[in-house]
């Protein structure tokens, strides 16, 4: 994990060195002062230097880098001055929230569809599911917002669901449970977009999954005891066809962070997917940078969890024998 | 040998007429992007007197202003867009900016993936974990908003944009051809190869490498339909191609201003990338299962 | 009183290719406390018989299409024919009256549940009981099976077990609940010779202890020789002879059996060192059986007679059957 976590770092550093034009001037002229003499643009501009160690060699530059990304320091915004992590720390609570929620959906809804196909294979029910599936799957995720939004968000049609923001104007008069079905109200419309591609893909997995263990002998062996067949099902079957589920999720949330940069701008929620799209937009270095460092962060996160969950459900794996 | 390998997937392929059908589709599709400039322009021919005109009479750029957003009718049978310009010859045009990102980026993909995954397969070792390294730091990476910034610093133009992709979506590839360079390095017939002194690269590529393409056909398949989702969601932020060319991601987002007043501007361009990326994907899913029947059910 | 009586079982699997008579009218009956042993060569349809007994088939693409299955219930009333139950009634039967274990312990068991569980499910379904009898009484038929420290091995693992202990605990599994007939499939296939001799030991040593039957289906003669009072030859999804286990060593009839006891490699370091006997050809496609006796081509006293109608289960003297025209 460490060596992952050094090259993420060392990546993240070679990328920004492709970033056109010296950041010291360009933070130098990105400052909203207009009224600055050329002197004192050259002094913004070696102070910076001397900030950000510009005038050290590369790998000098690289150490400084790694010492201030341990402690989170990203320096400031080039728009707006203020601290990058603070601009994270406005964003991520709103990108976590969003992306949890829609695990949370996929896994609860994909996991008994697949199950359900899985038991009645190559019904025509199991058909027309997989077809709606492969469908929804390759729907682009922007074309569904826009859908979603003329359909249900007051274009000519319903008016059922806000499309823009994550809380209304006078969201802050309403009590903490008014707040939290105001959020819920706002989040409908892009959590379906969200979910509806993880959906497809994971019902088919937990499906063939599913499949897999049904075909097993030790199924039955529980059915040659006379287990009622929900029991066959969902105490020995499904525990063991949810393990190559869980493993997927260290997967699921990379492709997840990046559908949130679509689909946070479509819908205007201030989460890390906006703020990134607005920084790649106003050239803002410092945010971009951090932005790519704690998406990449994030994804080993969840990746070392879902290892850890795997070493937690399947009485197998020992995590000693994991890491190994 | 391997040329009854090859029939032997088609006849399995050929068993699904979902996945011909898609198949027939793709080829379409690259049909129309390659005679673009012959179906949609508002140029003819002349050929010996006679004066031959494409049958969309239109070019994706002529703009018309006395004819904006007009539904469909006969002239124009998916209407006109805010400037008058016909939607059909654009969807027709667009056609070959999805389909030239789809198939180089992922051509791009494909090599780096094939090179990283046969030296750390085959060499193993050191080289192996560097290598392996190198592939989970780049999964790790939040792909699309990676692509976006290193756009915005390159600049987007239409080989840019396929430059980025490929260079971000290696990582599948890399790891399939490492696994099956793995497996395969320790049987017979490599070993036996090896003794006969045969030199490492006649190794990798008369023995290895046949066996680990078909399932690197099927995740190329699967890469181009994410391509072409990767180029329209650009497009459609304003990060890919210039303007000038039409694309159906920029159609949507030109769409997206007038839709409170021709919402069905979207409709013709979204559809269209569904269609080909399902189409695309059909014909990965009919690959896969005609490679590994087992795999089915 | 026969325990189980079979008349005319038929199980067919549908498949794309055409239908497969796995199972095509067996017959035979199973007195209380008596060890059956069925033997014939893999793809025989032993394995589905069995299956078919405790209505296990995978339907699609198997189904049982034909037969009754007498199976004497209770004490006093009549024999309940097990095909006409209910699913549930079924259900009630499975793992209490009739059980089964299997040739695989390693895959057939839940690699995910402790083997406490497993066995402890069975227990509970059938008896009932609070969670610390049910405990109790899995830690006796742990004793009873012949593991060691029972009290710790509960809340094993199957994968961190042997494969002999493994059997045990699918022996312990099938047994915990006092069942009339053990039904076991090629039970030591799997396991070393040694392990082997243990397993068949304990099959027959809790037979005797708790008064019930087995039906053992096997390939191996050696297994019929140590275990059964009967046996049963079975081929392309038929019987073809019946006898008292002494007697069809000492005198087997069908030609079928004669070829099987003579590929036995022999022990003696006689002589003649003698290739081994096979029995030529192979297994017949049973989507398109011969007409006539399905052993036909593989037969060295085959006669035209063999090739036109197939023949009856004939009964001989001492309760001996075979299905031929030209028995020895």
């Amino acid at each position: 994990m460490i060596p992952t976590l050094f090259g993420i770092t060392l990546i993240t550093f070679f990328v920004i060195q492709l970033a056109p034009g010296d950041p010291a001037s360009l933070k130098a002229q990105s400052g909203t002062d207009a009224l600055k003499s050329d002197q004192m643009v050259e002094q913004v501009v070696s102070e910076t230097r001397k900030l950000y160690g510009l005038d050290r060699p590369i790998y000098v530059q690289y150490g400084i880098w790694l010492g201030r990304l341990a402690k989170f320091d990203f320096g400031n915004s080039y728009r707006d001055h203020r601290p990058v992590i603070s601009k994270i720390g406005d964003a991520l609570p709103i990108t976590l929230t969003l992306n949890i929620l829609t695990i949370l959906i996929v896994y609860l809804i994909s996991i008994p569809v697949g199950a359900y196909s899985a038991l009645k294979p190559s019904g025509w029910r199991d058909r027309i599911t997989a077809l709606a599936l492969f469908v929804l799957y390759s729907l682009p995720n922007f074309w569904v917002a826009m859908m979603l939004i003329v359909l249900l968000g007051g274009g000519d049609y319903l008016n059922l669901f806000p499309i823009v923001g994550f809380t209304s104007d006078n969201a802050s008069t309403l009590s903490w449970i008014g707040w939290m079905g105001n959020v819920a109200w706002h989040l409908v419309l892009p959590v379906t977009c969200l979910t509806y591609a993880s959906l497809a893909f994971l019902s088919r997995f937990s499906r063939a999954s599913m499949l897999e263990v049904i075909r097993q002998d030790y199924i039955r062996t529980a059915r040659a005891k006379g287990l009622s067949e929900s029991k066959v099902v969902w105490k020995h079957a499904m525990r063991n066809a949810l393990i190559p589920l869980v493993t997927l999720m260290g997967t699921l949330l990379p492709s997840l962070l990046a559908g949130s940069v679509i689909i946070e701008q479509i819908f205007a929620i201030p989460g890390m997917g906006r703020l990134g799209f607005e920084s790649v937009l106003s050239r803002d270095y410092p945010v971009i940078m951090a932005i790519a460092f704690i998406g990449a962060l994030l994804t080993l996160a969840s990746v070392l969890l879902s290892d850890l969950l795997y070493v937690v459900i399947d009485p197998r794996i020992t995590f000693r024998r994991k890491a190994a | 040998m391997r040329h009854s390998y090859a029939s032997l997937i088609w006849r399995q392929f050929k068993k699904s007429r979902l996945a011909v059908a898609a198949l027939i589709l793709v080829i379409s599709l690259f049909v129309i992007a390659i005679f673009a400039p012959l179906i949609a322009s508002d140029k003819s021919i002349s050929i010996g007197g006679f004066k031959i005109s494409a049958p969309i009479p239109f070019s994706p750029n002529s703009y018309d202003l006395s004819r904006i957003l007009e539904g469909p009718s006969f002239t124009h049978p998916l209407g006109t867009d805010g400037q008058g310009r016909d939607v059909l010859s654009q969807l027709v045009w667009g056609s070959r900016v999805s389909i030239s990102v789809g198939f180089v980026a992922v051509g791009i993909s494909v090599i780096i993936g094939i090179l990283l995954g046969v030296l750390a397969g085959y060499y193993g070792g050191a080289v192996d974990i560097v290598i392996s390294r190198l592939i989970e730091v780049m999964m790790c990476f939040p792909t699309f908003f990676l692509i976006l910034a290193v756009l915005a610093f390159i600049g987007p133009s239409i080989y840019n944009i396929m430059i980025v992709i490929g260079l971000t979506s290696w990582t599948g590839v890399a790891r399939l051809v490492r696994g099956e360079c793995l497996k395969l390095r320790s049987r017979e017939f490599v070993v036996a190869a090896r003794v006969a002194g045969a030199r490492d690269r006649r190794i990798v590529f008369r023995h290895l490498l046949p066996n680990a393409l078909s399932p690197v056909l099927v995740s190329a398949t699967f890469g181009v339909a994410s391509a072409i989702l990767v180029e329209a969601s650009l497009s459609f932020l304003g990060f890919g191609v210039p303007p000038s060319t039409a694309s159906w991601g920029s159609l949507l987002s030109q769409a997206q201003d007038f839709m409170d007043v021709a919402w069905w501007l979207t409709l013709a361009p979204g559809f269209a990338i569904f269609l080909t990326v399902t189409a695309y994907n059909l014909v990965g899913e009919g690959l896969r299962d005609a490679i590994d029947p087992n795999l089915k059910t | 009183m026969a325990l189980l009586n079979v008349e005319n079982l038929r199980t067919h699997f549908f498949t794309d290719a055409g239908i497969v008579k796995a199972v095509d009218g067996v017959s035979f009956s199973l007195n209380k406390g008596e060890t059956l042993g069925v033997v014939g060569e893999s793809g025989c349809g032993k394995t589905m018989m069995a299956l078919s007994l405790m209505r296990l088939i995978p339907d699609p693409p198997g189904k049982i299409v034909g037969g009754k299955i007498w199976y004497q219930l209770t004490q006093t009333g009549g024999p309940v024919d097990l095909l006409m139950l209910t699913p549930n009634q079924m259900r009630g039967i499975r793992g209490k009256r009739l059980a089964m274990i299997f040739q695989e312990p390693m895959t057939s068991l839940n690699p995910v549940l402790t083997i406490g569980d497993q066995i402890g499910e069975a227990i509970e379904l059938h008896t009932g009981g609070q969670r610390r009898e049910v405990r109790g009484k899995t830690i006796e038929m742990l004793k009873l099976v012949g593991i060691s420290a029972p009290e710790r091995r509960i809340d094993d693992y199957p994968h961190q077990m042997s494969g002999g202990m493994r059997q045990r605990v699918m022996i312990a599994m099938a047994l915990s609940c006092r069942p009339d007939i053990l039904i076991a499939d090629e039970p030591t296939t799997a396991l070393d010779v040694t392990i082997q001799a243990q397993i068949l030991d304990l099959i027959a040593e809790l037979q005797k202890r708790l008064g019930m039957s087995v039906i053992l289906v096997t390939h191996d003669f050696g297994v019929i020789a140590e275990v059964t009072k009967r046996v049963i030859v079975m081929y392309a999804g038929r019987f073809v002879e019946e006898a008292p286990t002494e007697e069809i060593f000492a005198r087997p009839l069908h030609p079928y059996t004669q070829g099987l006891l003579r590929a036995i490699p022999p022990l003696k370091k006689s002589a003649e060192k003698t290739k081994l006997a096979t029995i030529p050809g192979s297994v017949p496609d049973l989507i398109k059986l011969p007409r006539g006796c399905t052993f036909q081509d593989r037969c060295p006293k085959v006669q035209p007679r063999c090739r036109i109608t197939e023949p009856e289960l004939e009964d001989k003297d001492n309760g001996r059957k075979v299905r031929c025209y030209y028995p020895w």
